[in-house]
């Protein structure tokens, strides 16, 4: 019986759902891409917490991208992100928690903020960027010395997944300049040469408008 | 010698008694059966920003987790690594009361995608945005009223800065609007979970394949990741913000079985060297 490729719930914004439309394309995986616009009301039916992305693999959903991943991880072992030795593996996985937890959710509520009308343009783009910021700097430290081609060798791994659309996204609508942290510049400019960053980039998706920034 | 060459290949956990990303580590370890050294890193003195510190987690954030020269940040991060055979199981004869008899399926702990949804949600989607460093920074950063209600929740009278923050907010926002929006974000995060978890719930009809999902705990009948990261986060709720657990029968019953499991009973926040004795 043929396999039903996956279905991912994206939007073309979203760099979480950029991180897993990395994942799937490295590994790979053809999958069907559904856009989701916000407050989309069928959406929640699929995700009760109504966050992209989420994965639907036959009858199972998963959402949440580190989950989605590491399922990707374990389902189609071509292409591994996460590497065999136990000490870049834990680096792998701080770097990516530090995207996914201490700076794409506080950046995202600060952007919701704005959408509010809670906070002013000017007050929603300092709050980003200071987050942002730290959390860079922190990862630039991690990191010190490293003369690898990507962030934890020769070969993309998870932490580069996580951080290629927090860069992308620092890039295009955060002004962002990433001369402050020459590795993250070094590292962005080597993923954007890759085939897998450039057709899930946000602005080469079904959903993204004409001019998107 | 012996005894400092012990001490050196002690795993060291760096730790708030109150931070409920420690507080998942605290349980991990103590499923895993280790002995670790306590090393209290005080939030509120600002000790996370002591060049030391800053040295072992850049991100000035606990838990860390150290042995010998090596650190690793992030909850996430190091419950995998204890999970996933990094941290060596103690082999010191010393016995804490709550490993007696007890025996923690570790092999289960990471094995499903739905425990890894819901730690997931719980580190990125709710507990983010209720960390005291989202709302100290916010103080001085900006005006925004919002993250002087996230602090109004947060800090302790005690420290006389709930006055400060009131006043802040009345000022900025008007009594009515002072609205956790703390307690938003973790009442959406609730909702979707106790849906996930309930067996009445809507979305429960898509994940009806996978195992154990009306079982003892989140994920099924053995404690899993999920289980790691909820607990604080449900403790932290009904601790510190007064969330109405009724509206969460699920997770009200999970926190039940967690309150008697004693791996997660050492690991509360009250039970920490650094917890202030009750007055």
């Amino acid at each position: 019986m043929a396999a039903v490729k996956p279905i991912l719930y994206s939007a073309w914004i979203s760099s979480c759902s950029f991180r897993v439309r990395i994942a799937l394309n490295l590994k790979g995986v053809d999958y069907e891409y559904r856009a989701v616009t916000w407050n989309d009301p069928d959406y929640e039916k699929i995700n009760p917490i109504k966050y992209v992305p989420a994965l639907v693999d036959g009858d199972f959903v998963v959402s949440d991208s580190l989950a989605i991943i590491l399922y990707l991880e374990e389902k189609y072992p071509q292409h591994p992100l996460l590497p065999q030795d136990l000490k870049k593996k834990a680096i792998n996985m701080q770097i990516a928690n530090i995207v996914c937890s201490s700076i794409q959710p506080l950046q995202c509520y600060a952007v919701i903020g704005l959408l509010d009308g809670k906070l002013s343009s000017d007050e929603s783009l300092q709050i980003v960027r200071s987050y942002i910021d730290k959390g860079f700097r922190a990862i630039e430290k991690l990191l010190e010395g490293c003369d690898s081609k990507y962030a934890t060798g020769d070969e993309i791994q998870l932490a580069d997944v996580f951080l290629a659309p927090q860069i992308h996204a620092g890039v295009t609508r955060f002004q962002i300049d990433m001369s402050n942290y020459p590795l993250l510049q070094r590292f962005y400019k080597s993923y954007m040469e890759l085939p897998a960053f450039q057709v899930t980039a946000p602005e080469k998706q079904p959903d993204a408008p004409a001019s998107p920034y | 010698m012996a005894e400092a060459e012990a001490t050196a290949g002690r795993l060291r956990l760096y730790s708030y008694w109150r931070s409920s990303s420690s507080h998942r580590v605290r349980i991990a370890l103590n499923l895993k059966g280790v002995e670790y050294e306590y090393k209290a890193v005080n939030l509120l003195k600002g000790e996370q920003s002591d060049p030391e510190f800053v040295k072992l987690n850049p991100m000035k954030f606990v838990p860390a987790l150290g042995h010998g020269n090596e650190v690793i940040g992030d909850s996430y991060a190091i419950a995998l690594a204890i999970f996933g055979g990094q941290v060596p199981r103690a082999s010191s004869s010393a016995s804490r009361p709550f490993k007696e008899g007890f025996e923690s399926p570790v092999g289960w702990i990471l094995s499903s995608a739905q425990t890894h949804r819901i730690a997931s949600i719980v580190a990125s989607g709710i507990q983010p945005l209720h960390n005291i460093t989202v709302l100290v920074s916010r103080l001085y950063l900006t005006s925004w009223h919002m993250s002087s209600a996230i602090c109004l929740l947060h800090i302790d009278s005690v420290l006389g800065q709930l006055v400060f923050c009131k006043r802040f907010i009345d000022q900025k926002v008007g009594a009515g609007e002072s609205v956790t929006w703390t307690q938003q974000q973790i009442e959406r995060g609730f909702t979707a979970i106790n849906v996930l978890t309930n067996p009445n719930g809507l979305a429960i009809e898509n994940l009806i394949q996978l195992k154990g999902c009306a079982g003892k705990y989140a994920t099924g009948d053995e404690v899993q990741l999920a289980d790691i990261f909820l607990a604080p986060q449900i403790y932290a709720a009904i601790e510190r913000t007064k969330i109405d657990m009724s509206n969460y029968p699920t997770l009200a019953r999970l926190h039940s079985e967690y309150m008697a499991h004693p791996a997660f009973q050492a690991a509360l926040p009250d039970k920490q060297p650094d917890a202030p004795s009750s007055s």
